[in-house]
């Protein structure tokens, strides 16, 4: 589960992440929206440990994830905005170096299983990753979380510059790793798909979380009122 | 074009860690100019000491017979070169003495390289080292990026719609960049003309100019190319990387897997072989300390016909001189055959490595570059074979004395008198003019050329088709 | 395990740049190329020693030929007598050999700055004219042998930098080194993983290559210390570089700024340090004309002959342990007859005393020269390499001090058996043979 308290963060004396509390249970979704500098980066490399928080605590399994790092990582599956992998390799060789980078053997047909679960059609997995197209280079960047039966999943925009056929598949991956127990922290742009698969739903303003929403309660106009009110509404 | 390099100079100009580093690179190549004068200098001070102290011994001899003298003989000592502050060239490896006496040609010995252990593969820190291997990776690194970073940026599709050409957008790019290179260039000229301004001559400017107009055009082929690289990879670590490699492979590989090459194709005889063959060919001739050699025979017969006397000591000449002096020639002929043996082998190395700038222009840099600053191989064999004509002349005006002077054949204790030593002219270096040595590097000039007209040509027609996306 | 992982990963990095394995091959190619360049002169300087070795054998049978016919020397130089010990000696044609080291194969050094045999006698002084290099081109000594410790000083730290310039820094670049760091347990081990991957590949191939010069020379059966030496300058050079260049990828994200800064280190150490040092030791201590030298060869070995018997006399008494014997009127007597070696013997002292001096003064340079070790790590495995491979400037010197003894000896034999009149036959010289190229 991820444990996000009270947190505060300032680079070069401006705010960026100002008094966060979050928390997300596992076998929950939860997405983060906001504008360009709202905190949502931020708040996701908190969680990878690699931004130390000026105050608060940010816990990711019961553990600090910036004092404890090494230990949380291993539990954690990250998915950046841009999977760019080794382009002279095969997405298959790919997953198999990320895998045993965290200490993790597949056979070939695991790793192509892994593929496939991850809708990366068989055909392709022998092929180099500088002929992949973003939504499968960032489907093999879920193979690679996935592999790692990760409990925890950060994802930053990982929708961004995906056909709406691969994002449906994207939505529907989240839905079944939430459903086999893990908690996913989701940030986007994107407020169709965060209502399509969320359960709940953050608006961060200016560090802030300003609004936190249960997906179920409101449709995807509802939230995009919602989230244009809070953008422009001033404090 | 102009507004186009004006702009890019803007961001040379502007660049702080560029206006540093130029900075760092003028301060470095005045440096290495003033390091290499003070070190030109000192060494001009010891050769002067040197040959005044030599010239002063010979100049001191009274009472002894011209052949003591021819074996007293003289020494000559390597000048320093006309720019050998810019680029030392051979001078650390070719030895400095060679010692000038009767019967025997001998070898310049005495090389600084052979007076310690090893320090630099690559000599000493003179301005070429700087101008040859360091400006152009410097080069390199300010053009990898010029039109890459335009097309990531989408500058240049602006640049494009705005009406501008590509290949003259690409153009002024590798002026701009080539130009940097010929300021640091002639930078370096000036610091060396400052120090030398009381001993310029017309000669060096003539050897400054084409030592410029080569490095000129190297500077022009490193930019251009990779610019050109830059324009048509993918991204600017591409064109880094294979820029990188075209330079290793220039003038760390080619250099030195050519000369050890093009030695093996154009074979140097071993010592040992080489004096062996000399020997041989030599006993043919007139033995000189001999007086029952048989040619030596035939060659009394002649000089008592031509003097009309019936045996040397009736001879109004001492006949062991004239004697001496036909050994002397026929030594001479041997020593050309031989010898010119050897430099018709160094010829022909020389000139497969200088077609061997076809491969690397780096190469031909390197001889226009030693070439014009005097210190090259062709200069070297013009030392020797100067030093060589001294020594027959040296040594005729002591066989000539011992024939003619006054003594008669067998009168071996018979001295001239310090005037006659006195009145033996010392050796004095003539420098090779410049329209001498020209000739000489012809080829890399056409290699030069060759390569600056190509790398031209696959700018303006290799940018014609440039994606500009 | 996960370094492991990365480090056996590597090798798919490494096969599917072509950058890099041309690179590669291209290093080796030269490297095996500067091997045969070394075995090669190895090879001919084995040979050109054979040559003169036959043609002394052969003048020695045609000397012995002469005692066992009771002759004096050939016919057409009557001149000479080889009943006497110093035409027995002339005739008996000594050389010192500086016999290549199979190590040469590795480093050429300064053996071609430098002659490798000389032919001793009482006029020879180990400053002579054919103790300089053998006939080659100068451009190709400036520009230098490729060698294979050329190959190993300017050619391994560049094939290096090409293996790892874009370790950490491409990833940064791509964005993808958060994503490994959350997948890796430590992203300094694990490029560390990956430069020690690339420094293993370099070394065994530079083991490799050892192991192949090795079999061109024969160094296993000669002196398998040059081996096992090289081994770990090779080592001790590989790491070097490639803790510099860790250093330079862990601490930069760009490749363009890792890449500048990698041959910038490589300029500085393979060009500039060395080439400043050497310009300012020569700024220090010119290059030296020899005029002492050549004026201790030439006048002060001529005004000896103006020096009148009793001092020639009480000078070789000085130089000698051994006093020369005899009545004051036997000594007078006798002075006269060996007068060219009593000259050639005080000749050499003087010229001796002269090429100490010099000797004194190069190896001030060589100091110098040691002290720029500190901060040019390329001239110190440079020296290193030449000393494993016998072709150091020491190694000469030593060589001119083993002709700076036979010469003495030789003076010595020949005045004491001058002296005392010996005869020589057959059995003396054959003795005188093989007594005076012996170095103790």
């Amino acid at each position: 589960m991820i444990e996000v308290d009270n947190v505060v963060k300032t680079f070069k004396g401006v705010s960026a992440v100002e008094n966060l509390t979050l928390q997300v249970e596992t076998g929950e979704i939860m997405g983060l929206l906001g504008s360009n500098g709202a905190g949502k980066s931020t708040t996701i490399n908190m969680l990878l440990g690699f931004i130390e928080p000026d105050s608060g605590v940010v816990k990711v399994n019961g553990l600090n994830a910036f004092s404890q790092s090494s230990q949380t990582r291993k539990t954690i599956g990250y998915i950046p905005e841009n999977v760019n992998l080794y382009p002279y390799l095969t997405g298959a060789e790919n997953l198999n170096y990320f895998c045993r980078l965290a200490g993790l053997k597949y056979s070939k047909d695991e790793l192509n299983r892994f593929l496939l679960m991850c809708g990366l059609q068989n055909d392709v997995h022998g092929k180099k990753v500088s002929n992949y197209s973003k939504g499968m280079r960032q489907k093999v960047g879920i193979a690679i979380a996935y592999a790692k039966k990760a409990k925890v999943y950060l994802l930053d925009e990982p929708a961004s510059g995906l056909d709406p056929l691969a994002s449906n598949e994207l939505s529907e991956l989240l839905k079944k790793l939430a459903g086999e127990g893990a908690a996913i922290l989701m940030a986007s742009h994107d407020i169709f798909r965060v209502r399509e698969v969320c359960d709940r739903i953050g608006i961060l303003r200016q560090g802030r979380l300003v609004k936190e929403i249960q997906g179920k309660d409101v449709s995807a106009n509802e939230l995009e009122k919602l989230y244009l009110k809070f953008m422009n509404n001033q404090e | 074009m102009r507004d186009i390099i004006k702009n890019e100079w803007y961001y040379l100009i502007r660049n702080r860690v560029l206006q540093i580093v130029s900075i760092g690179f003028i301060f470095i190549l005045s440096l290495a100019v003033y390091l290499g004068e003070i070190q030109s200098d000192n060494q001009r001070k010891q050769y002067d000491v040197s040959k005044k102290q030599l010239r002063d011994s010979w100049e001191s001899l009274d009472s002894i017979s011209p052949h003591g003298a021819a074996h007293y003989g003289t020494y000559v000592f390597k000048p320093t070169n006309l720019l050998s502050s810019l680029d030392e060239g051979i001078n650390s490896v070719a030895g400095n003495v060679l010692r000038v006496e009767g019967h025997v040609q001998n070898e310049i010995v005495y090389s600084e390289s052979s007076q310690m252990q090893a320090v630099s593969k690559f000599g000493k820190l003179k301005s070429s080292l700087l101008l040859q291997y360091v400006l152009p990776l410097f080069l390199l690194f300010l053009a990898f990026n010029s039109v890459s970073s335009e097309k990531q940026s989408g500058r240049l599709k602006l640049l494009v719609l705005q009406g501008e050409r590509p290949v003259k957008l690409i153009m002024g790019k590798v002026i701009s960049v080539w130009l940097y290179g010929i300021i640091l260039m002639i930078a370096t000229v000036v610091v060396h003309f400052i120090l030398n301004f009381s001993t310029f001559s017309t000669e060096m400017a003539g050897r400054l100019l084409f030592f410029c107009l080569s490095y000129g055009m190297y500077y022009f082929i490193v930019s251009g190319l990779t610019v050109y690289f830059s324009a048509r990879w993918k991204n600017a670590t591409v064109a880094l990387t294979s820029m990188l490699g075209i330079w290793i492979l220039w003038t760390i590989f080619l250099p030195s897997i050519v000369l050890s090459t093009v030695d093996n194709w154009h074979k140097l005889p071993s010592r040992n072989t080489f004096q062996t063959a000399m020997k041989e060919d030599r006993s043919k001739g007139i033995d000189g300390h001999n007086p029952k050699d048989e040619r030596g025979e035939k060659l009394k017969e002649e000089t008592l016909k031509k003097y009309g006397v019936d045996s040397l000591i009736q001879l109004p000449i001492n006949f062991d001189g004239i004697r001496m002096q036909a050994d002397e020639e026929y030594g001479n002929k041997v020593w050309d055959k031989h010898f010119g043996g050897l430099r018709s082998v160094l010829e022909k190395q020389k000139k497969c490595y200088q077609i061997a700038g076809t491969i690397s222009p780096f190469i031909a840099l390197q001889n226009t570059s030693m070439g014009f600053s005097g210190t090259d191989n062709f200069h070297h064999q013009e030392f020797l074979i100067q030093v060589e004509d001294y020594r027959r002349r040296f040594i005729k005006s002591l066989n000539d004395e011992h024939a003619f002077g006054g003594s008669k054949t067998g009168d071996w204790s018979w001295y001239a008198q310090n005037d006659f030593f006195k009145s033996i002219p010392d050796y004095e270096y003539y420098s090779q003019s410049l329209s001498t040595v020209l000739p000489n590097y012809f080829l890399d000039f056409i290699v030069l050329i060759a390569w600056t007209t190509i790398v031209g040509l696959l700018l303006f027609f290799g940018i014609k088709n440039m994606r500009i996306v | 395990m996960r370094n492991l992982s990365t480090f056996l990963y590597e090798w798919k990095h490494f096969v599917r740049s072509p950058f890099k394995v041309i690179a590669f091959l291209m290093f080796l190619l030269a490297a095996i190329y500067g091997l045969h360049n070394g075995a090669k002169l190895y090879k001919t300087q084995l040979v050109e020693i054979d040559t003169i070795k036959q043609k002394i054998e052969k003048d020695r049978e045609e000397n012995i030929a002469f005692y066992e016919a009771g002759e004096k020397g050939p016919k057409d130089k009557l001149w000479i007598d080889i009943t006497k010990p110093f035409w027995a000696i002339w005739l008996g044609k000594t050389y010192l050999f500086k016999s290549p080291s199979p190590g040469l194969v590795y480093s050429t050094g300064e053996s071609e700055q430098y002659g490798f045999y000389k032919q001793v006698s009482i006029w020879a002084s180990t400053m002579d004219s054919d103790m300089t290099k053998e006939i080659a081109n100068p451009e190709r000594l400036q520009i230098g042998m490729l060698d294979f410790s050329f190959a190993l000083l300017y050619l391994l730290p560049l094939l290096l930098m090409i293996l790892l310039y874009n370790l950490r820094s491409s990833e940064a670049e791509e964005n993808f080194l958060m994503l490994i760091q959350v997948q890796a347990a430590s992203i300094n081990s694990w490029l560390l993983s990956r430069v020690i991957f690339y420094m293993l590949l370099t070394l065994l191939s530079v083991i490799i290559l050892l192991v192949y010069g090795a079999m061109l020379t024969g160094v296993f059966s000669s002196n398998s210390s040059i081996f096992n030496n090289l081994f770990l300058y090779s080592l001790l050079y590989l790491v070097f570089w490639g803790g510099i260049y860790y250093l330079i990828l862990r601490n930069g994200r760009l490749i363009i700024n890792n890449t500048l800064k990698m041959v910038g280190i490589w300029l500085l150490f393979t060009f500039v340090i060395p080439a400043i040092s050497l310009q300012w030791i020569s700024i220090r201590k010119p290059v030296n004309y020899m005029v002492d030298y050549i004026e201790a060869s030439r006048d002060e070995t001529r005004d000896l002959y103006d020096l009148p018997d009793s001092i020639i006399l009480d000078r070789l008494n000085i130089l000698f342990s051994e006093p020369l014997k005899g009545s004051e009127e036997e000594k007078e007597a006798k002075i006269r007859k060996v007068k060219r070696v009593a000259f050639a013997a005080l000749a050499n002292e003087l010229i001796k005393n002269k090429v100490e001096s010099i000797e004194i003064e190069n190896e001030s340079k060589n100091h110098s020269v040691r002290t720029t070790y500190f901060f040019s790590p390329v001239t110190f495995f440079q020296n290193c390499f030449n000393k494993v491979s016998y072709s150091h400037y020491d190694d000469y010197r030593q060589f001119r001090e083993d002709i700076q003894y036979l010469i003495d000896k030789q003076i010595k034999v020949l005045l004491k058996d001058s002296w005392n009149e010996v005869i020589v036959d057959k059995d003396k010289y054959i003795d005188y043979t093989k007594e005076l190229v012996k170095v103790d």
